[in-house]
């Protein structure tokens, strides 16, 4: 069952094998979650939106074109519902609950490396979409046509993104070093 | 003055893009050029940096909250009833879900007070029912240990607590001026969010989240949520209620 394709498996569900789902889910969670935490900088927030992404794809598994590859189909899904949850973000003020746990939370385990730490601060200063087309790119390791696929957008848009994206950040990355 | 074709060049060289030809293209621009080659190998450095960045591990409950979410929806009748409807309105019409989910809690009532009349013998399993509106009791009367009221000029209403030994079940009978939302707080290292049932009322939805659980809910309603437990909570369930994203009243238990 692991191994099958993912076309195959959406097909089981709509055919009504509604657990086949959770290979998807077991599959992609992961990858999903990264990408909302690294628009998002919140692990909880970026939980969220993974499972909302989740439960709307598998509400509109029968809109999914099987032409077309489920991830990218499933990643942009993943996209929106992270610039949207970014552009509903209000300031708030809350108590750090992490300050009161003794478990590692998904940000502690990440920021234990300083650098990594300083490029997550650079991406955090790019704009929703710049950071969205460097995620997909390095996080997720997608081609310049499958980005394009998911974000709707031309190929010749994501290369010029990127590349401003990355100009940017050198940039961020010096004043954050010195 | 870099030419844009060897910008080009450069970012598809670090997307691993690039064929034969415009890689040794590059690789001779890039020769003659010095401040070509000092932006290329800046852009690589920083394209490096980014794919070392290690993919965060989700949060260990993520994968149960997700498949909790959807199973229990796949199966209700509510949610088939949504769906079937979703389907048969035609583009056009309004799909708005105050829409959809009302006209679809109208059906189900409907559809479960005929089942009703037609065979009193006829058994609805609940268990796991998500969303519905069926009147009734569910696992026999409660036998309240505690209870907190609500008063305010937005929401009123009561709140039962009963803790059983492996059990906790909150009874809420709310009502509000339009709709309300309120969170459940709970222990996550001893209490599990097991279902959510509603008794009788006009709309009440659920998220389940990490040791909370968001509810929103309109008009009168009363349903209740079983939790499952493994010991002795150390936190109290905490109840808050929110109009028009303001906190407006809390209420903590007394834990046992």
């Amino acid at each position: 069952m692991k191994d099958r394709d993912d076309a195959a498996i959406v097909a089981d569900c709509l055919a009504g094998k509604p657990r086949a789902f959770d290979v998807l889910v077991d599959r992609y969670q992961k990858l999903v979650f990264n990408i909302a935490f690294r628009i998002l900088n919140d692990g909880e927030d970026a939980a969220d939106v993974t499972q909302s992404v989740f439960i709307k794809t598998y509400e509109h598994l029968n809109r999914y074109d099987s032409r077309y590859k489920f991830f990218s189909w499933l990643y942009r899904i993943a996209s929106n519902e992270s610039l949207n949850a970014l552009k509903a973000r209000r300031p708030v003020e809350s108590l750090n609950d992490d300050l009161l746990s003794d478990k590692q939370t998904p940000e502690d385990s990440f920021i234990a490396s300083e650098d990594n730490r300083l490029v997550q601060e650079a991406l955090l200063q790019l704009t929703p979409e710049y950071r969205i087309v460097v995620v997909l790119c390095h996080v997720n390791d997608l081609s310049y046509r499958e980005i394009s696929e998911i974000l709707e957008i031309p190929e010749k848009t994501v290369k010029s993104r990127l590349f401003s994206a990355r100009k940017q950040l050198r940039t961020n990355l010096l004043k954050l070093t010195t | 003055m870099i030419d844009e074709r060897y910008l080009l060049l450069m970012q598809q060289e670090i997307d691993r893009a690039n064929s034969q030809q415009e890689q040794e293209d590059l690789k001779r621009y890039l020769a003659q050029n010095d401040e070509a080659r000092k932006m290329f190998e800046d852009l690589q450095a920083v394209g490096t940096r980014l794919s070392r960045m290690p993919l965060v591990d989700p949060p260990d409950d993520l994968r149960s909250r997700i498949l909790h979410s959807i199973h229990p929806v796949s199966s209700s009748l509510f949610d088939r009833t949504v769906t079937a409807l979703k389907n048969l309105l035609p583009l056009g019409v309004t799909r708005k879900p105050v829409f959809v989910y009302g006209f679809a809690a109208f059906v189900v009532i409907a559809a479960v007070l005929v089942a009703v009349q037609l065979s009193s013998d006829n058994k609805i399993n609940r268990s796991h029912v998500l969303g519905t509106m069926a009147q009734g009791e569910i696992s026999g009367p409660l036998h309240a240990d505690q209870l907190l009221e609500v008063r305010t000029e937005d929401v009123t209403g009561s709140i039962q607590i009963e803790h059983r030994q492996n059990q906790t079940i909150a009874e809420l009978t709310l009502q509000s001026k339009g709709t309300c939302e309120l969170t459940v707080e709970f222990d996550p290292q001893v209490l599990q969010f097991e279902s959510f049932h509603p008794l009788n009322g006009e709309s009440a939805s659920i998220k389940s989240l990490s040791g909370q659980l968001s509810i929103a809910q309109t008009g009168t309603n009363t349903f209740r949520l079983y939790f499952n437990q493994d010991g002795t909570p150390r936190f109290p369930l905490t109840f808050r209620f929110y109009a028009a994203g303001n906190m407006i009243n809390e209420q903590s238990e007394r834990l046992p």
